[in-house]
């Protein structure tokens, strides 16, 4: 049992859209709650600058095109959405620069109205335009992320101006996470004609209307940026500014976080339970903080190909792997068990319906019989050899250690190959594998994302799955904005899963990092933290000294 | 002379091409290429077949290897090495950007290395088979067999729990900021510097130990010379020559640890940067680099015969 302080595991915010969008009211009493925001009884201290650490350089500025958190978390705070998630009250949405909004009756159309008087960080002034711009640019697959891009325009289909104030969202379908796509850390509003005047990799780039300016950037070295006194929110942030430090290394991560180089491991990422128990031992200002994941383990087994293509295997895989052991052994304990949606979501089976499913079963032994049963029952009466990828890295190493010592003990031999990304990721886009392990994660909490890489057509479904049923599910959800409605219809889409088993899930990561106690107001994390954390606007150091 | 090294010079041009060449042509081989970086390194990323086509178009990465190859030579030729496929800077850029972290490591490392190992050898020799000689050959044994990064990884654990410090996170080049580039590069100069000290330690005594029993250090004592005088003046700068030798090989390995070193120091220099382009890679950035380092070894190559030959009149080459 973890003794660390567990944070609340916050029901997903995303979905409170439902309520939003059948009534505009409740938009604007949001919109009222984030206008008051409420501080700790101390004053903010003014001052101080936040260093952390990511472990890559930044390969651009642009945050439509770079989704990933290295991009994400240096820049994000360079600028606002039009709406945004409150990561202080379990990421619900509320407005950033949409003051308010409606979704009309069929749920095709939203208007978005927009805060009047705000200014890029180049003097200019924010209007319609730009959101517009900033749509359409994301659902470019040449201007944005294809990743992004191939979801947002399989629902956007265009926005006009009413005036300069007023955008007008038309979508191709009703979508329940069209609103989760532009609360999350990458639907920013950018200015009008950027990627056609800058480059993306320039510092010129940069022109947002966030509560942080461009300072400087070092490839390698670090990303800066410093407070924008003219931020629309008034007396916001309160920091001077941030530094993200390139380190890739984890040791040197921690050692430099100990030696008061950095005010934070990394945001939500970077420490692990031996370090955490370092801290909570030693060092009595410092705060270990865990929360859920969007991240999990998996072992995707190509189903077009034998042996995988035999649901009986598939099952044995299943039913021989001990989960609670390879939380264990791969993360020390950091890991939550869970079917194949993230268990913190209002959209998963509950621990106990899960459990019913003979593969979360707690009699390993049984379970390992009816393992052996049906592979001798699929013709493999002497077990069988399985070339397993796994990408390297000793999280990924770890768990496929446990998995293949598991595996071993009803007949099923893994051959351990181990890959770098690239080699990894080129083998599953030729379908060269028979079944591998990488870590997959969402960068938004919408049951979307988690389950299109299981409709037939999608392209990273990379196991070659397909289940008609499955995929008239998806369709049918995506088009539901009353959560516990969307919710009655994913947990079937589980269900099916659950037993058609196109991977099998190991564990779903935990969200960890520790900062001294003299940063305040530090959100609790949730399971998107790495990339939706509230762009340090309401964080304050105590006496402006943040390490 | 001057024959020998215009040779030696001419005879770089194909060695480099060679050296691009192979490199080239294995980094091809490796399976994946950048554009499934740039689509994202995370297996969450909705893989699409149309955006990595055209990514790969845009690098030129759908031209038949002959033409990507001959493309490179060309540039190359007018120093023109691309831009990174991952930073999408101009590759020289990028080197000119890095090298003064590395070539000031380089440097700290040698002077580092070379102040501990003339000493320490030359104590070993004439202290011959006593404790200091055991302490001595011990050390260098240590620095010959510890790992640079695990060696790297123990100081900076040390470090922090011993002294709650480490070295700062902002970089200077030397001209800028001198105190502030020691403060940052004397550890990893340590670590780089120690195995070069214990192979230039072994060296020294054996090459001493050798000279002082050469006829001309007998004669040297006979006329009453001190044994300071004996020691310093007529047998080290006489078994120098190997030591001189064995450093500038070794100064060629030295780069191998720089690039663990700076990975493990977190310091943006050449070896870092050559990490990350393998890992992504960026085509451009690590042939670039394979040339930079193939040209750095034939130079130091060069250098070590020559200097071979001042120290020593009576060698002269063909």
């Amino acid at each position: 049992m973890c003794r660390f302080a567990q944070q609340k595991f916050p029901p997903v915010a995303a979905y409170t859209l439902g309520i939003v969008g059948h009534s505009w009211v409740l938009a604007l009493g949001l919109l009222l709650f984030t206008m008051s925001p409420s501080f700790p009884a101390e004053n903010p201290h003014a001052g101080g600058i936040i260093v952390w650490a990511v472990h890559e350089s930044l390969p651009s500025f642009d945050l439509h095109f770079d989704t990933s958190y290295i991009v994400t978390q240096p820049i994000a705070p360079l600028y606002n959405g039009l709406i945004t998630q409150d990561v202080y009250n379990d990421g619900e949405i509320i407005p950033d620069l949409a003051e308010r909004w409606e979704i009309a009756e069929d749920n095709t159309q939203i208007t978005f109205f927009l805060r009047t008087g705000v200014k890029f960080h180049d003097g200019s002034d924010f209007s319609c335009a730009d959101a517009q711009y900033s749509l359409d640019k994301l659902a470019d697959r040449k201007r944005a992320s294809p990743t992004y891009a191939t979801i947002f325009e399989e629902v956007y289909a265009s926005s006009t101006c009413r005036d300069d104030f007023t955008l007008i969202v038309s979508l191709k379908r009703p979508s329940a996470v069209i609103m989760t796509m532009l609360s999350g850390a990458q639907a920013v509003m950018m200015k009008k004609g950027i990627t056609e005047g800058a480059d993306r990799k320039n510092a010129k780039f940069l022109v947002g209307t966030g509560p942080f300016k461009f300072k400087s950037y070092t490839p390698g070295v670090d990303f800066q940026a410093e407070r924008n006194p003219k931020y629309w929110k008034p007396g916001l942030p309160f920091i001077d500014g941030y530094r993200a430090v390139v380190m890739s290394d984890l040791t040197k991560i921690f050692a430099s976080f100990r030696a008061r180089q950095l005010t934070m491991t990394g945001i939500g990422r970077h420490l692990e339970r031996p370090e955490a128990e370092i801290l909570t031992r030693e060092f009595p200002d410092a705060v270990v903080a865990i929360g859920p994941r969007a991240t999990w383990d998996n072992f995707v087994m190509n189903v077009s190909k034998p042996p995988f293509n035999d649901r009986r295997v598939r099952k044995a895989v299943a039913l021989g792997t001990d989960r609670e052991k390879m939380i264990d052994i791969a993360v020390e304990g950091w890991g939550l068990l869970g079917g194949f949606i993230g268990p913190h979501t209002p959209f998963a089976l509950p621990l106990d319906d899960l459990k019913q499913h003979h593969q979360f079963a707690p009699d390993m032994e049984d379970r390992r019989t009816e393992a052996k049963r049906l592979l001798v029952e699929a013709g493999y009466v002497n077990g069988l050899e399985v070339e397993y990828q796994v990408r390297r890295g000793p999280l990924y190493e770890r768990g496929a250690l446990s998995r293949q010592d598991d595996l071993k003990k009803v007949g099923i031999n893994l051959k351990i190959m181990l890959l770098d990304t690239a080699a990894n990721r080129d083998r599953h886009e030729k379908n060269d594998f028979q079944v591998y392990t990488a870590p997959s994660s969402v960068a938004m909490d919408d049951p979307d994302l988690y389950y299109a890489r299981y409709t037939c057509d999608a392209p990273s479904n990379f196991g070659r799955y397909c289940n008609p049923a499955f995929d008239q599910l998806f369709d049918q959800q995506s088009r539901i904005f009353d959560v516990a409605k969307r919710a009655e219809i994913t947990r079937q889409m589980e269900r099916i899963l659950l037993e058609d088993l196109p991977d099998d899930r190991g564990y779903y990561w935990r969200s960890s990092m520790g900062y001294w106690n003299r940063v305040k107001n530090w959100p609790p994390l949730l399971a998107t933290t790495v990339y939706n954390y509230g762009k340090f606007e309401r964080v304050w150091c105590q006496s402006s000294e943040c390490m | 002379m001057q024959t020998y090294i215009l040779r030696r010079i001419l005879l770089m041009i194909p060695t480099l091409l060679g050296a691009v060449t192979l490199i080239f042509l294995i980094m091809r081989l490796l399976p994946g290429d950048v554009a499934l970086y740039i689509l994202g390194s995370d297996e969450s990323s909705e893989m699409n077949r149309e955006a990595l086509q055209r990514i790969r178009s845009e690098l030129g990465l759908d031209q038949p290897l002959i033409v990507q190859y001959g493309e490179w030579v060309w540039k190359a030729l007018r120093f023109d090495f691309g831009n990174s496929y991952w930073t999408r800077q101009p590759v020289i850029e990028e080197l000119g950007r890095r090298y003064p972290m590395t070539a000031s490591l380089a440097f700290l490392s040698l002077l580092l290395g070379t102040l501990i190992a003339i000493p320490i050898g030359v104590l070993s020799a004439i202290r011959q088979d006593t404790f200091i000689d055991y302490g001595a050959r011990i050390f260098s044994i240590a620095g010959l067999s510890i790992p640079s990064f695990w060696l790297a990884i123990l100081i900076i654990l040390g470090l922090v729990h011993y002294f709650r410090w480490l070295p700062p996170l902002d970089y200077a080049p030397f001209w800028v900021d001198p105190w502030l580039n020691f403060k940052q590069l004397v550890f990893p100069a340590l670590v780089t510097g120690y195995r070069l000290s214990a192979i230039g330690a072994r060296m020294t005594r054996s090459s001493v130990l050798e000279v002082l029993r050469e006829d001309y250090v007998r004669t040297a004592r006979a006329k009453g010379a001190r044994e300071l005088v004996v020691v310093l003046k007529h047998a080290l700068k006489n078994a120098l020559l190997p030591v001189i030798t064995i450093i500038g090989i070794e100064l060629l390995v030295l780069f191998g640890g720089l690039i663990v070193v700076e990975t493990v120091f977190t310091i943006p220099g050449i070896g870092r940067f050559l990490v990350d382009a393998i890992t992504h890679r960026d085509y451009p950035s690590i042939q670039a680099l394979v040339f930079v380092f193939a040209a750095f070894v034939l130079v130091i190559n060069l250098l070590v015969d020559i200097v071979y030959a001042i120290l020593d009149p009576r060698i002269r080459y063909a």
